[in-house]
Parts: structure tokens; sequence; C-alpha cells
């Protein structure tokens, strides 16, 4: 029985899932079904230290880079339109090898040439982020944004941060403009 | 008051509001009401200009206005989106559209709009209150997708058999007849395409909703007359009333329909080919019983002139309490033939004969 939290809401990994390392988190939407350009949104993740920057710039994995150094996080592959039921982006998270020097992963959803296509989260329906433990095939938690995020091309979903020597997870919902960029820009990733 | 861009939403402070917007006669504004599933529960869900108000009397389309009551919202209807389709072209054709209501205002910039039909504003039920969502987001293919988009059954173009078969028996509500000639207030004449002579059978029908019978009030009876005026100066009326049923071979009314509830109405069938010896002739309908409330009958008159689209004038756009309408006046002239719409309210026969000039006395009579 999955855990829904509200915005803002968190809640400790190990409690409702005891002995959890490895876990996948899933993102979704709807896929538009009027004319007009695709929503191609893409999920990230940010690799953040104490002070909550990137801790390289090799700790940002996105579509054009599936994998962190330390094969804890692999994104699971771009897609394009959102068609499909369930998740349309996933990202695994092995938390038992994740670097100690790595204090939050942020999960963040951004839409690909929101500017070019006029497009904002507004416009998309039904978006949520889930986390399944893999042992299990469980999902433990989910957060609905479905009205959290309005105008915004970027937003952050969720994170999962140390706390007390535990993992926990935060519904965070927060938008930001100016996309992918500059979420990037904001946690100290140097973009060409 | 929030001013809202696309994709963004407020909330609803007060049940009752009224949406002004500011598109022209040539964009047909429709609303769906739909249920958890994003989808109409049946094709009544869909309030448009052949059925303006909703069966639950939420939602009422009215020129240039929706009015919304939310206050009696049936529990199964979760959303309602408000959408706006063009007859002809894209929207990029249109000017930019705007919605002023007490909670929000918000304007659609048209410039390269590729859409047809368009989902411009969706009101929706959000932990147990009201919002509502700009949305501008829509089809290219018009009318038909975006009403499948919503789960509503559209005729399709009928198909040409080449085997005859037997005319099914269609249910006029339930589908969408996408072609359409609109007598409206800023558009009240049209001038038929053929020459006066030849144009072969035109029929006129009269349809109207009529009501549901309750303590306070039975349903409604309209009926359905002609005034006509012959070049050589003869006059005649045919109506139920008095059992005029035809003045040959000009016109003649079909049989009388004293409920509403045939989905046929009341006919009048004008012979086109005579049409040449005719000056003029005026359509009239008017209350035989019921209450004068034009608004809950949802008269349509509708001529159908053979290799024409449908021509139609609602009775709607009136609060008027009195039972007599002239509705349209046919007139012919240098082997031409106009419609023009009328919609003029009198108190009964003798002042409308008073205001065209017809020359009759009048007294009271029942069938």
């Amino acid at each position: 029985m999955a855990i829904s939290l509200q915005k803002g809401a968190n809640v400790s990994l190990e409690k409702i899932a005891p002995g959890i390392s490895k876990c996948l988190v899933g993102l979704g939407w709807d896929s538009r079904s009027s004319d007009g350009a695709d929503f191609d949104l893409d999920a990230s993740a940010f690799m953040l230290n104490e002070a909550g920057k990137i801790i390289s710039d090799q700790h940002f994995i996105f579509y054009g880079a599936l994998t962190s150094p330390c094969l804890s996080i692999e994104h699971t592959g771009d897609n394009l339109t959102g068609d499909g039921d369930g998740d349309d982006e996933s990202i695994k998270i092995d938390l038992s090898i994740v670097p100690s020097n790595v204090h939050k992963i942020i999960i963040g959803v951004t839409i690909h040439d929101a500017n070019a296509r006029s497009q904002n989260f507004g416009q998309v329906s039904n978006a949520f982020i889930r986390v399944v433990d893999e042992k299990s095939g469980e999902e433990i938690i989910r957060y609905d944004l479905s009205e959290d995020y309005s105008t915004e091309t970027a937003i952050i979903f969720g994170e999962l941060y140390r706390h007390n020597n535990e993992w926990k997870f935060r519904a965070v919902g927060q938008g930001y403009a100016g996309g992918l960029h500059a979420m990037a820009v904001n946690y100290g990733v140097n973009i060409a | 008051m929030e001013i809202l861009v696309i994709g963004s939403n407020t909330n609803i402070t007060q049940p009752s509001f009224t949406i002004k917007h500011t598109m022209t006669d040539s964009i047909d504004v429709s609303v769906f009401c739909l249920g958890e599933n994003g989808k109409v529960h049946n094709d009544n869900g869909m309030v448009f200009y052949g059925a303006s108000k909703s069966a639950c009397g939420t939602v009422t389309l009215e020129s240039k206005e929706i009015l919304m009551n939310l206050n009696n919202v049936p529990s199964n209807i979760e959303k309602f989106a408000i959408a706006a389709t063009t007859d002809n072209g894209t929207f990029a054709t249109h000017p930019a559209i705007s919605f002023d209501s007490s909670d929000f205002e918000c304007q659609l910039d048209t410039n390269g709009r590729s859409e047809s039909a368009l989902i411009l504003l969706e009101i929706y039920k959000r932990n147990n209150s009201w919002k509502v969502k700009f949305v501008g987001q829509g089809f290219n293919g018009g009318l038909k997708p975006l009403a499948e988009h919503y789960g509503v059954d559209i005729a399709d173009e009928p198909v040409v058999e080449s085997s005859p078969k037997p005319a099914p028996l269609t249910t006029p509500t339930l589908t969408v007849n996408l072609s359409k000639i609109s007598l409206t207030k800023s558009s009240p004449k049209v001038d038929l395409t053929k020459k006066a002579g030849q144009i072969g059978l035109i029929k006129v029908n009269l349809n109207w909703e009529k009501g549901k019978s309750s303590f306070f009030s039975s349903g409604i009876d309209l009926d359905l007359g002609a005034f006509i005026e012959l070049k050589n100066g003869e006059k005649s009326i045919v109506q139920a009333l008095g059992n005029r049923f035809e003045y040959s071979p000009y016109i003649k009314l079909l049989a009388d329909d004293r409920t509403g509830d045939s989905s046929n109405g009341e006919w009048i069938h004008i012979d086109g080919n005579n049409i040449n010896n005719v000056k003029r002739i005026i359509i009239f309908t008017f209350i035989y019983s019921g209450s004068p409330n034009w608004d809950k009958a949802n008269a349509v008159v509708r001529l159908h002139v053979p290799d024409m689209p449908p021509i139609e004038t609602q009775l709607n756009e009136t609060s008027s309490n009195t039972g007599f309408c002239a509705i349209a006046e046919l007139t012919v002239k240098n082997n031409t033939v106009a419609v023009e719409r009328l919609n003029r309210f009198f108190k009964g026969h003798a002042d409308c004969d008073k205001a065209y000039g017809w020359g009759f006395k009048w007294s009271a009579g029942s069938k």
C-alpha cells in the first residue's frame, strides 16, 4: 500500500520499506490528446553535497548522460512523447552504494523545447512521481502533482535525502522558469 | 480577479457566474459536461448551438455569454470543458479571444493557431471546490475530433448508398449537423442561391422542447403558421387554428404536433416552383397552450431548400412573455428569393397583423 504524499510532506524509506536498497523512481504524465507539438518531458537527477551543490558535472544524470560515475543511479532512457501507461521515464537508484558525500538526490522533470513550443506544466495532465521497492516490486510512495504546478517549464518532483543515517523522500513540487538549463545551473552544473 | 495564462488555474469563488467572451458568430461555442473519466455520460452532455442549455441546468449558452450555475451540479459531473469551433479555416484567421468573469480573465492569442477546434477553459472540481483552468489546446480537424475526445458520437457525413435503402430513423438531437446557415441578429438575411421558379419544395420546420409537465405548468404547445401575400394582392393565412391547412398551390401546413414530443415538430411546405406569383410569406409561431417562456421551449425553425444547407433561426434571444412570434420573412423580388430573420414578438395575431400590414380581422378561436 503506497503512501500518498502531499506537497512538502516527507517520509522515511526505512520506516515504510525496511531494508530497502534498490529502488526505482518512476515519473509519469499523460501524452497530449489534442493536436500540436508533443510534450517531450525529461527526467533528471542531481546528486548534491551537503551545501546543496552538484558533486561534479558527472553527477548530473539526464538524457545525455544516463549513468552516474558510481553506478548508483541509472536513467532508463528518454521517452519522447509520454505515450504508454504507467511510468514514462524512470530512474533506478541503489541507495546502498550512493557515495557518502552525496547528501541529497534531486529528481526533476523539465519540458524539452518548452519556449519554442509554448508549453508549460499547466498543460500536462496527471503528472506523478512514485517510488517502487525493486525487491518487492511494490509501490511505496506516490505524489500526484496535478495541481501543484502551473506555468513553469521545470519542476522538482521530489528529493531523496539523508537524515540521521537513513534516507527520506520529500514531495517537493517546486517549479522553475527556464527549463533544464536553469535548473542545472542552479545546482552548479557547468552547462556548455 | 486573476489574469490567467495558458496552463494556469484559479479558484472559483462564486458558484453562479457569467463568462463574457468576444467570439464572433462565425465561431460556435460548445460546453461538454464530463464525468470522472473525462467523458460525457451521454450525448446530452454536449451543450452547443443545437441544444443551448445543459440537461442539469448548470450551463446556458447565450450570445457572447456563458452562464454557469454550479449550485446544483449532478454528483457524476466533475468537469465542464468550454470549447470553440470555427466553420471555416483555422483560429489563426480570427481575432484574439478574450474571456472575462468575476474570478478571472484571460486572452488567447490566435496568431499561428492551426486548430479549428479549441478547448479554451475547463471548470473542474478539486477537493470539493471548483476551479477554472485556461487550457488553449485543440484539434486541427475541428468539432468532430473534439467531440470524440470527450466521448460524444458525431454522425458522419451521409454515405451515398448504391442500392436504395429505407431512410434510417434519426434522432436529430443526438447528431451534430456540421453544415448550416444560421440567421442571427448580426446576419439576419440570406439570399437563396437559386432563381425563383426553379427552387423545388421549400420545407419549413418548427421544433421545440415540450418541457417537463409539473405541478405548476403543463408542456408547451407551439403552432406554426404562415401569412402569404400574392403579387395579385390575394392574401391568406395557414395555421392549425381554424383548420386552415392549405392555400393551394402555394403553401401547405402538415399535421399538427400538439406536444413537441415528435422529433419532427411541425412542417410547412412551400412550392418553390410557383413562388414567382408570391410577393411575401411570413412564417410565425404562437404558443397555443403552456406558459409563454420561449427560453424553455428552445424553439428552432429550419428552412430546408433543396441542395442548400439548412437555414436556421433560434428563438432563444428573448425574455419576452408575449405569446406570438414572427420568425422569418420570405420575399420574392426580381426572380430571387430572400429569407430574413424577424424574431419579433407580439401579443397575438392582431398585433402582428398591424405591424406587417396583413389587413385581416381577428377574433378568438380554438382547435
